[in-house]
């Protein structure tokens, strides 16, 4: 391959991509189950939290709070440090690498989580509920059947966006050895001597990722949108869009 | 306020019940009884704690202290378990409908899943049975043809019929109306006060906040003028006409 503007003419090696192709592939397979696993605990914990955060007594309001003030604040790199090597330690216990990441992820993301739990649920009328008690629903009910599904629809895209930051985050899980896409293009640069042309590879893999969120996110986000009758410009199928023709 | 002797026949009781909301005192201690098959208009001026009194009725306000009572049986205080306490309100509820000012429709559903939701969810019928029992209310309402509607594609009062039937739908035994024409354009306002006159003539017991005195005129049995969260006046259309209180008056001059 050869471009115009290349003032230390190096010489690309676009090849070992291709090369150790199967190798990424691995990568990417850990990076999407850490994130994976990771999400689902913390869309459990973070409406737990959320509710919590959300209760009519006020100890319990402000522990959640705590939570998600201390969370918040740690930076991921440093807790994912301190939980392998620190809490093993000190504990005694046998946690695996795999473990660790995803319990740091999902205690961190839970904090975030919950803050958009919250502002979804916050934003459906009081009237709401207030209507669905009036006919005799449970509080369960209530929340199952008439506010869950109305907020659902504002949580979505924050929610999205918070997965790409799982996916993000999980390449930090590669300094307590865990090989994910990251770690996968570090190791494949050092035999190889290539940082340029597989750390681009890594790259591209994250950010098709992150498309492929985005697109499912949009179109869970019209599903709930339609059965909410919101307006929504339905693209007739075949048709491009913006983003599949990008 | 003296005390109301218990009464037979009355379907619900509220006895010196008292609400306050942080420093401001809303319900200052009020009796109320509602019989069977009797039509209460409650009205007054605004932040007389009208609204608030309709929502103790069903618990949706809970009051700090006083008695409520519906068909001889205590709903507040609560008696008995904490933990049946969340069953109490259901029962007590399931029995009473309520229709609110700005219509609380749910968006998400159609016309017929409002009203057939409760059906399923509360009274455990079958999405079928449901479904029928909802068609037979929307018609009664008048709106039979926009049973696939979804609020948002609602007039206003079409909309507050749906809530209407809705509440009808669980058969309560007293219905609750909370100022159910004010967030309505005046053209709309005759087809709702249209159905809760239908209602009332087939002898539906019902408690109404509202200010549409032709409607109070119409159909009230029992007219209540609250004012500062007490009853400042209570009785038959003679409250209207002859009013004995200077508050009631002043309030009646402004409005009619």
């Amino acid at each position: 391959m050869r471009l115009d503007w290349n003032p230390t003419n190096y010489q690309f090696a676009w090849n070992v991509v291709v090369e150790y192709r199967f190798w990424l592939l691995e990568g990417v397979i850990l990076t999407l189950k850490i994130a994976l696993v990771s999400m689902a605990f913390a869309m459990v914990l973070g409406l737990v939290v959320a509710l919590l955060r959300m209760s009519p007594i006020w100890p319990v309001r402000t522990l959640a709070s705590l939570y998600i003030s201390v969370f918040r604040a740690i930076p991921p790199l440093v807790f994912i440090l301190w939980m392998y090597y620190g809490v093993t330690l000190v504990t005694g216990l046998n946690l695996e690498a795999f473990w660790s990441g995803v319990i740091c992820l999902s205690l961190q993301y839970a904090a975030w989580l919950s803050e958009i739990y919250r502002s979804g649920l916050q934003a459906i009328d009081k009237g709401q509920r207030e209507a669905a008690l009036s006919t005799g629903l449970s509080r369960t009910r209530a929340f199952a059947k008439v506010i869950w599904p109305q907020a659902w629809r504002i949580i979505i895209p924050p929610m999205a966006n918070n997965f790409v930051g799982i996916i993000k985050d999980s390449s930090l899980v590669g300094v307590i050895g865990l090989n994910e896409l990251m770690r996968q293009s570090q190791i494949a640069t050092s035999l190889t001597f290539r940082p340029f042309e597989l750390y681009t590879a890594a790259m591209v893999i994250y950010i098709v990722l992150t498309l492929a969120i985005a697109r499912v996110a949009s179109i869970l986000e019209q599903r709930a949108a339609r059965s909410l009758r919101v307006q929504t410009r339905r693209v007739p199928q075949g048709a491009p869009s913006i983003r599949t023709a990008a | 306020m003296t005390p109301v002797a218990p009464t037979t026949g009355a379907l619900l009781q509220l006895d010196d019940v008292h609400k306050s909301f942080g420093h401001v005192d809303v319900i200052k201690g009020i009796n109320l009884t509602v019989r069977k098959g009797e039509h209460v208009v409650i009205f007054g001026p605004s932040g007389g704690g009208k609204s608030t009194l309709l929502r103790m009725m069903n618990l949706l306000e809970v009051p700090d202290s006083g008695k409520v009572t519906f068909e001889e049986r205590q709903y507040f205080p609560h008696t008995g378990h904490v933990l049946n306490r969340a069953s109490r309100l259901q029962e007590l509820r399931s029995q009473i409908g309520m229709v609110f000012q700005r219509f609380n429709l749910y968006p998400h559903l159609n016309a017929l899943q409002n009203v057939s939701l409760a059906l399923t969810d509360v009274k455990g019928m079958s999405r079928r049975a449901a479904r029928e029992k909802a068609v037979a209310r929307l018609t009664e309402v008048g709106l039979k043809d926009r049973m696939d509607h979804y609020p948002a594609q609602l007039s206003g009062g079409q909309q507050q019929r749906v809530a209407i039937a809705r509440a009808l739908a669980m058969d309560p035994k007293l219905m609750l109306f909370d100022e159910p024409t004010s967030a309505l354009d005046p053209e709309l306002i005759g087809e709702v006060l249209g159905v809760m006159e239908k209602l009332a003539r087939e002898g539906m017991t019902m408690v109404a906040v509202t200010h549409e005195m032709g409607f109070a005129k119409r159909v009230g049995d029992r007219l209540v003028f609250i004012s500062g969260g007490v009853i400042a006046e209570s009785g038959g259309k003679e409250v209207l006409s002859n009013p004995q209180q200077e508050r009631t008056k002043a309030f009646l001059d402004a409005v009619l």
